[in-house]
């Protein structure tokens, strides 16, 4: 599984510092949202020159009530009823041409967000992926948007229609964009999770390629399912879905620092580092140096965390730095090895996390003992639907 | 034309060039005959019901010549019955001599090689039959005849197969034998129909030879309850391995799972899986 960097606010100095460690493994997902056309254009034909895999989610995903300004000033915004006719034509022709600008190998094609996957939705599909086939993509690989809503992702049925619906259209990869229960950072729905596995094997099973945007690391489960790839980065809102900031009144950014234990698959406050300090289990919660990240040394040698200099920017690049490792060692050689290193993953961290816990050190909305069961309860149910196909055609 | 079975001076005059004609059974919309065929030997002689439509019959007829498998009984020949009966038609078939799955079910349990067999054999027929877009949507152990010496297996009866690319010729409804169709077929969805329809009959029949008891019959005391079960209810794994590496159970879980998308995609790929089954072998 690969990871790509999800662009939002104040990314490109992150992207750069990083694709520095990791070389031409890195790959990104820009976002016209928080860069404008300049900054597209240059940022990119960077990125590719660092040897970086560049795309570009093109954020039309509710067309008729996005006004986020930096987002519906770029060229390729439609003026109108969108995703059939002219205004499609017209808006796809311009980010064909902005895709080519910022060194794009391959274009991801816009999708509505689906409220419910119903046969206007799925005919609306249908529409794009027939005008994109008429089109010049100028050599691109299209890979398509696929958006679902929480409502849309727990209904059985409507996924395996729209698992039914793939079977006939002609595309080969896919931008999956699922949206949390509740606008939640962190999923509290073992059917939420379910289905995402369920739809995403299916997707993989029936040949297609996966790429999973705004992502944290609760979606390395999504290992088992196969996925290609998963896409996170710095903020919240670029690592859980959420249609709310392309909505300018709905805009609002929270600022804190935390620090990510990859190996509790939990988020903390330094305050919380702080009380860890105070009963002496500070130990436990520092990144083992397999992670290659040393952002976060600094929490575990200064006289207390709250005294290290410690920031958003080190929070972020160790973040990433983490979950790049995570990502890239959560596919085994079978599939029930895939299987149990996720399971003890999240057993290990359960486990720890209910110690510290009983000892006041939580990661508050950001610790995840109380949604691992979530996340083991799914892993049961693929396993029991899928398991057999999974095993024997791993790798996917 | 009236009474089944026809009288022997009838079937002579029609088909005159058949001799020793020896009623053998009514079933569904026909009634089948033993015959003797100057050149072919012993052959089944099947007229339709009048009742049933010669469409019908005709695809029938088309779905096995397409298919062209050896696991399908060979179509010698096939016409209309001359006047005055002119609208029944009859075929002549292949004679294959042996007792249905059924009775080999009910007779005890089936070796592991057979079902073994069975299952490479019927998905060597559902290759062909994907193939050409036909799915013969009424796998049972009663449209399955083994040989006495167990040697070689046929699927018989393709009245309800469907040609996936032609006009559906029954309307808002789709016949199937309920306790062996799937979901899809129950509940009428015909644009969902394909080859993995038939893998979940083929899996629930292969399951009773394992078991001896179709879980989803088993003691049911409605036809609503068996429905109710198709829908609702995951078969459990088998309880013993019939292969060496237990990969059959896998391929059986996988076979009948509820949603069609759980399954196999294909019958190639099922096929597949189980010729690797058979390089290991079976459980002695």
């Amino acid at each position: 599984m690969k990871l790509y960097l999800q662009f939002g606010h104040g990314m490109m100095e992150h992207a750069r510092v990083l694709s520095k460690k990791w070389g031409k493994k890195t790959a990104v997902v820009l976002s016209p949202r928080d860069l404008t056309h300049k900054q597209l254009t240059k940022f990119g034909p960077e990125m590719v020159g660092l040897g970086a895999e560049v795309l570009l989610d093109p954020q039309i995903y509710i067309p008729a009530t996005t006004d986020h300004v930096n987002l519906t000033s770029h060229a390729y915004w439609p003026k109108s009823p969108y995703f059939s006719g002219p205004s499609f034509k017209k808006s796809l022709d311009e980010l064909i041409q902005l895709n080519i600008s910022i060194g794009a190998e391959r274009i991801i094609i816009p999708g509505e967000f689906a409220t419910n996957i119903d046969a206007s939705w799925l005919k609306t599909q249908q529409s794009i992926i027939h005008d994109v086939n008429a089109a010049d993509l100028e050599g691109m690989e299209p890979i398509y948007t696929i958006a679902l809503s929480p409502a849309a992702l727990i209904n059985v049925a409507q996924v395996h229609l729209l698992l039914d619906n793939l079977e006939k259209w002609s595309i080969k990869s896919v931008y999956l964009i699922l949206k949390h229960p509740d606008g939640n950072y962190l999923i509290d729905s073992s059917m939420w999770l379910a289905n995402a596995l369920d739809l995403a094997a299916g997707m993989k099973l029936g040949g297609l390629e996966v790429i999973v945007g705004y992502c944290s690391h609760q979606k390395l489960i999504l290992a088992i399912a196969g996925v290609d790839a998963i896409c996170s980065g710095t903020w919240m809102n670029v690592r859980a879905f959420c249609i709310e900031k392309f909505i300018a009144s709905k805009d609002m950014a929270q600022r804190s620092t935390w620090y990510f234990a990859p190996h509790l698959l939990s988020e903390y406050k330094i305050d919380a580092l702080d009380i860890a300090f105070k009963q002496k289990v500070l130990a436990q919660l520092k990144t083992p140096a397999s992670y290659g990240s040393s952002y976060a040394d600094q929490l575990f040698i200064a006289p207390q965390p709250s005294l290290a200099s410690y920031d958003e920017q080190d929070s972020f690049r160790h973040y990433l730095q983490c979950l790049k490792v995570q990502v890239e060692n959560a596919v085994l050689s079978t599939y029930q090895a895939t299987l149990d290193n996720q399971i003890a993953l999240l057993d290990y961290a359960d486990t720890k996390l209910k110690a510290l816990s009983g000892l006041g050190v939580s990661g508050q909305q950001r610790d995840l003992q109380k949604h691992i069961i979530h996340s083991k309860n799914a892993l049961a149910v693929l396993n029991k639907q899928r398991g057999a196909i999974l095993s024997r055609k791993w790798p996917l | 034309m009236s009474g089944w079975p026809h009288p022997e001076a009838f079937l002579q005059q029609c088909f005159p060039a058949l001799s020793q004609f020896k009623f053998v059974a009514k079933g569904g919309q026909k009634a089948v005959y033993s015959a003797m065929h100057p050149t072919a030997g012993q052959v089944a002689l099947k007229i339709l019901s009048p009742s049933d439509t010669p469409e019908r019959f005709q695809r029938e007829i088309m779905a096995i010549q397409m298919i062209d498998a050896q696991q399908v009984p060979l179509i010698i020949e096939h016409g209309k019955m001359p006047e005055p009966y002119e609208g029944n038609f009859w075929m002549t078939e292949e004679w294959i001599s042996g007792l249905t799955l059924r009775e080999k079910i009910e007779q005890g349990p089936i070796s592991n090689q057979l079902i073994l067999k069975v299952a490479t054999d019927i998905l060597s027929v559902l290759i062909k039959a994907e193939h050409h877009r036909i799915v013969h949507r009424d796998i049972k152990p009663e449209n399955i005849i083994i040989a006495p010496d167990e040697s070689h297996c046929w699927l018989i009866d393709f009245g309800i197969a469907r040609h996936l690319d032609r006009t559906s010729l029954t309307g808002l409804y789709m016949p199937c034998t309920i306790g062996y169709a799937p979901v899809e077929q129950l509940d009428v969805m015909k644009s969902h129909i394909d080859t993995r329809s038939d893998l979940f009959s083929l899996g629930v029949t292969l399951y009773e030879c394992v078991e001896g008891v179709n879980p989803f019959i088993d003691s049911a005391t409605s036809l609503g309850e068996i429905v109710d079960r198709i829908h609702n209810m995951q078969l459990p794994r088998i309880s013993r391995d019939i292969d060496v590496k237990g990969e059959f159970g896998n391929l059986l879980q996988t076979l009948t799972q509820t949603r069609k998308n759980h399954r196999l995609e294909s019958a190639e790929e099922a096929l597949k899986w189980m010729n690797d089954i058979n390089i290991e072998g079976h459980v002695e």
